[in-house]
Parts: structure tokens; sequence; C-alpha cells
């Protein structure tokens, strides 16, 4: 889900982008109208801003205003009105957006403010409409597209919406588990309207379902590990509990990700925006090791000192977990066996904590560094401990790491 | 290319969520959500009543966004002067941020005062939104696109109080851009409601 919601994302900012840039691509076109020989026949006009993007529930309107330079040398006509583009979701209907002034002369180099109102209707399907708003009725060709372009338009885009309905608590799930328990979660779902809405939670759903490929990526949870329990409807005003019992079988090792959709039908929310409805369940299979990691190295005659030092970081974000329970501070023993085949426990000689704190002075705006004063952040969590042997035996030998409560560790063996 | 910088910016906003992974304890077996959120208190050793007390008071004191809801608590309490001086980080499973705040307790009152927070509990679409109202902004897509700035943002709550002082005294959004390689921050102040940037600002290293 969260690949989609980038990709997303990713595609509003188009919207955004295309905003950023009005002014110079206004200017570029108005520039390009003038100097090509061959389009003579297109107005020389700068239209700002050349996009708008509005968000509306039904019942509810807007207005905003657009301006409308003359670069000719003459007095220019404008009759500005509604043209529908053939592409998008829903046409933006002519009775929802009225023009004002509908007509206007603007003398050479003078410049027309034209003021734009938009006005859902209490019953508009919920949706994204588009249309242009164009203020002459030339066109250039658009090839490769099969339709004409506008050069002297406003693009104008409504998104409809309503709020929610339903509303999921908690819909992205990550833990660290252990292989052979049963864990269960439960996500909360509210329904907020005043009819009975049904819910039929399954596990997986290739609609949203960006794959992820190559070596990184997490396994899937299979779907007979997974046991749904929820009611096949929720009340008007009302919460249901979906409990989502995951069974990690023995064999299971490293990271697990699947989808569970919850299908509701949510009255508020077209069926390609229901992503919101997927719960995504990471979990982490944290396998106590059977046995310590171990190490071969030589040491040579005539050294004076052997040095291990072993360290596990942690960001301060894993410290507290996704349910804000302190984890476990990581650890680790460490042993060794030199080459007469004798096991060497040494207590560490240095024992080192180290954080990265951010005060957060540097950077922060006046309304954040107001509320934050000395307020300490601790982005990262060092833990190193030191272990000496003097004089060690020449030869070859074993160092030994047992982790807890540690994904990942660091050593480092100095021989001098 | 600043089509290509910003849609690179929002791509990243987009990537925050995926990018932290949370590890939670995993010693209880089995997980039942809880009506009351889980409450921990370290450092300083409080006990009994004045426990309870003091818990009660921070419980009425926090101010989740609405719609969160806390579902665990952390307090650590530190001497400070002849008071404590507790830091409570709240957690919400709608989001991957954390809500925290700083009260000082004074014994003589047996009260606790706000004197700091930072607010970053804020479910993904609300982030979202306020990422959205900062970038359509004309202000914000140029000083952007003038510092050349391409990282993801952050966006922190600022609570009434704070936001009297520079708009209005209502919930507002902090929506900060930090290039630490550019040593250029930039922030703009979102109000949710009516879909716009009231103030912006822009430091400098």
């Amino acid at each position: 889900m969260r690949y989609f919601i980038v990709a997303l994302l990713a595609l509003g900012m188009i919207v955004a982008a295309n905003a950023v840039s009005v002014e110079k691509v206004a200017v570029l076109e108005a520039k390009a109208a003038v100097q090509t020989g061959g389009q003579d026949s297109i107005t020389s006009l700068i239209i700002n801003p050349m996009y708008r993007g509005l968000q509306l529930k039904p019942g509810e309107e807007e207005e905003f205003t657009v301006k409308v330079k003359n670069r000719e040398d003459r007095a220019v006509e404008l009759e500005p009105r509604l043209w529908a583009m053939p592409f998008g979701e829903y046409v933006l209907e002519e009775e929802w957006v009225n023009i004002s002034p509908a007509r206007a002369v603007v003398e050479k180099g003078g410049e027309q403010e034209f003021t734009i109102k938009v006005s859902v209707p209490a019953d508009a399907d919920v949706g994204s409409y588009g249309a242009q708003i164009i203020f002459t009725n030339e066109t250039t060709p658009s090839m490769p597209y099969p339709y004409p372009r506008m050069p002297s338009a406003l693009t104008l885009s409504v998104s409809v919406w309503k709020p929610p309905t339903v509303v999921v608590s908690n819909n992205f799930i990550h833990d660290r588990v252990e292989a052979g328990k049963t864990y269960e979660y439960v996500v909360s779902v509210e329904n907020r309207g005043n009819t009975t809405i049904p819910m039929n939670p399954k596990f997986g759903d290739e609609r949203y379902d960006v794959r992820c490929a190559g070596m990184y990526c997490p396994g899937e949870l299979e779907e007979d590990w997974i046991t749904i329990t929820a009611p096949d409807s929720i009340p008007p005003h009302s919460r249901a509990k979906v409990r989502i019992a995951v069974k990690l079988p023995e064999y299971a090792r490293g990271q697990y990700e699947g989808r569970i959709n919850l299908n509701i039908e949510d009255p508020s929310r077209p069926e390609w925006r229901r992503y919101d409805q997927l719960v995504t369940l990471s979990l982490q299979v944290w396998q106590k090791p059977s046995s310590p990691y171990e190490k071969v190295f030589t040491v040579k005659d005539g050294t004076e000192m052997l040095s291990v030092e072993v360290s596990v970081s942690e960001f301060a974000y894993e410290k507290y977990g996704t349910c804000g329970r302190p984890v476990a501070e990581p650890s680790f023993k460490v042993w060794f066996i030199d080459p007469g085949s004798r096991e060497v426990r040494v207590e560490p000689t240095k024992t080192v904590i180290a954080e990265t704190v951010n005060l957060g002075s540097w950077g922060q705006p006046p309304w954040e560094a107001e509320c934050s004063p000395g307020m300490y952040s601790v982005e990262r969590i060092t833990f190193r401990n030191t272990f000496l042997i003097e004089n060690p035996e020449a030869g070859t030998w074993h160092l030994y790491i047992m982790p807890e409560n540690a994904q990942k560790f660091e050593y480092t063996i100095e021989v001098k | 290319m600043v089509r290509a910088l910003l849609l690179l910016l929002i791509f990243l906003a987009g990537c925050t969520t995926a990018q932290k992974s949370h590890i939670s304890n995993s010693s209880p077996q089995v997980r039942v959500e809880e009506e009351l959120p889980e409450f921990y208190v370290r450092g300083v050793e409080i006990e009994g009543e004045k426990l309870e007390e003091m818990k009660n008071q921070i419980m009425r004191a926090l101010v989740p966004l609405p719609g969160v809801t806390y579902e665990a608590i952390n307090v650590t309490a530190t001497e400070l002067g002849t008071g404590l001086n507790l830091e409570v980080v709240a957690s919400s499973r709608v989001s991957e941020g954390l809500d925290i705040y700083r009260f000082y307790y004074d014994p003589g009152s047996r009260k606790i005062t706000l004197k700091g927070y930072v607010l970053e509990a804020i479910p993904p679409t609300v982030r979202s939104k306020a990422v959205s109202i900062a970038l359509y902004s004309e202000e914000m897509q140029r000083i952007l696109s003038e510092n050349a700035i391409a990282v993801e943002p952050r966006v922190r709550r600022i609570l009434p109080e704070t936001a009297a002082k520079y708009y209005a005294p209502k919930t507002l959004f902090s929506v900060t851009w930090s290039d630490f390689e550019k040593r250029v921050v930039v922030s703009a102040l979102v109000d949710l409601d009516n879909g716009r940037v009231v103030q912006t600002w822009t430091g400098r290293g």
C-alpha cells in the first residue's frame, strides 16, 4: 500500500509542479507565439495562474482570480468560457462555474482580472472534475495527441470529496516477533455515518498490491498463518474491532509483509480510493540464535594486547517501538577460545554508551523553537563494550558473540 | 527542473512513513487493544499517591490531535532544582511520529506545568495534507526552488497558545524542510482549516 500512496503523492505533485512553473511557462508560451512566424494567429497573452486545483465538498463553493495580460500591439477582446478536456475522470459542469466579467476588451499592454467562482452542487458525486477556461478560441496542434491544444487557457481541476464515513484506527502494524508464536493485533474501525456499513475483511488484495522487487524485499506472509475475526457489518455511530491473529511457523525467518483488505463499503469513498482500508502487516521475525557468532583469527608471536570491541546501535524510534513500549536494551555475551582450546571469559574493560542528541536549536522556525525550549531529542544510541587480553598466546583464536535483543551488531578485533 | 525538484520533494514526503520502521516490545505473546494507554515511569523513583496524582495530571494535560488516541505513554522523571523535569513521550498507532511533552513538577504546589513540546504524532493523511498546502503556496514554491531544496519535510503540530503569536489561537502545522548539506531550513506555518500558509521562515546556518 505504501508504494501506492507514494505513487499517488507523486501524481499529486505533478499538479503542484504545474502550478509552480505557471508564470514561467506562460511567459515562454507567449514569447513563442510572438516569435514564431507560423503562429501569427495565436494571440500573445500571459495568463496567471495557468493551473488551479480546488478541493471542495458537495455544497461548497470557492472563488479565485486570474489575471490576463495582453502582449499584443493591439486591443484584444476576451470572452472566457469553459472547455471540456478530452480526458480525466469527470468533466466539470458549465453550471458549476461562473466567470466574471463574461467579456472584456484589454488594451495593448493592459491587464484584465477575471473572477472565477466554482460552486459544487450538494448532490455532486465524489471524484475529480476537470476543464479548461479558455480566453480565445485559438488552437495549436498537440502531436501526438489526437486533439488540439488551447494555448490561451487556464486548467481548472476540482476534487470533490467527502470526509470518510469509516475511520480505520491502525492500518500499519509493525512488530518484532518470534517464530513459532502467535500474536494478535486489533484494528479498530469506526462508522461515523447514519447507516449500517458492511465489512468483509480478507487477506491479500491484488488491486493495491505493488510487489517489491529485488533481493532486499520482505517475504510474504502466508494466508494460512492469518486468522481474521470481525463482524460482518458496523452499526451507525459505533466501533467494530477486527482481530488479526498471526501464527508464525517455526521456520519463519527475517522480514515478512502482508495486506488485509477490510472491504468496507464506505459510501463517501469511491472504490479506487479505498486504499486506506488496507491494513499492512510488517513483521520482523527475531530468532534467538541457537549458537553464537564465531570468528577465527590469528595472533602472532610477541603480541602485547588483543582488543575486541563489540557495539550495537539503535535509533530512538526503535527504542520506543510502534506501541510506545520501551524495547529491551540490546546486549551481547562475548568469550574466546585460545590456541590451547581453553575458554577465556573476560569482563569488559570499557563500557561506552554514546548518544546522538539533537537540541533542535539550529534550523527551527520561531514557532517551533518557542514551543520546544531545551527539548533534547535522542536520535541514536550506541552501546559499546571493549574486552582486553594482555600478552595473548600466539596461534589461532576463536571469538564468540551471542547477541541479545539485537538484530545486528558490529565488532572490531585489534592485535598489537 | 523545478517540476522535477518538487516531484522529488513530494516523493520523499510520501516515503517518510515507509522508511521508518518501529520495533515494539515482543514480550507479551498475545496483544489486545487497550482502552486506556499503557503508562510507564522511569528515572527518579516516584511511588504511591504521588505517582497516581502525577499520572492523573499528565493524562489531563496531554492534547493529542483529534482522532489520535495515545496507546502508550513513557514518562522519564529527572531532578530539576527542587522539582522534577518530566519528559513525556506519547505514541499512537495511527502515526509513526511521537508527541513529546516536557512538564515541570513543582513539589510545593504539587502541580505540573507544560514547559515545551514537540508534537509529531500526526496521521499520514493529515501530514500529507499539510505538506500539500505548503507546496501549493506560491511563496513556498519560490523559496524551495530558489534554494534547490530536495529533502523530505517534517511536520509538527503547533498548539493554539504558541500559534496565537504568529497567526491565531488555533492548532497549526509547521512544515519544515531542513537541508543540512546546504545549511538552509525553510518552514511554512499551515492553517489546515483554511488550506493556506500563514507564515513562512527561512533560516541559514
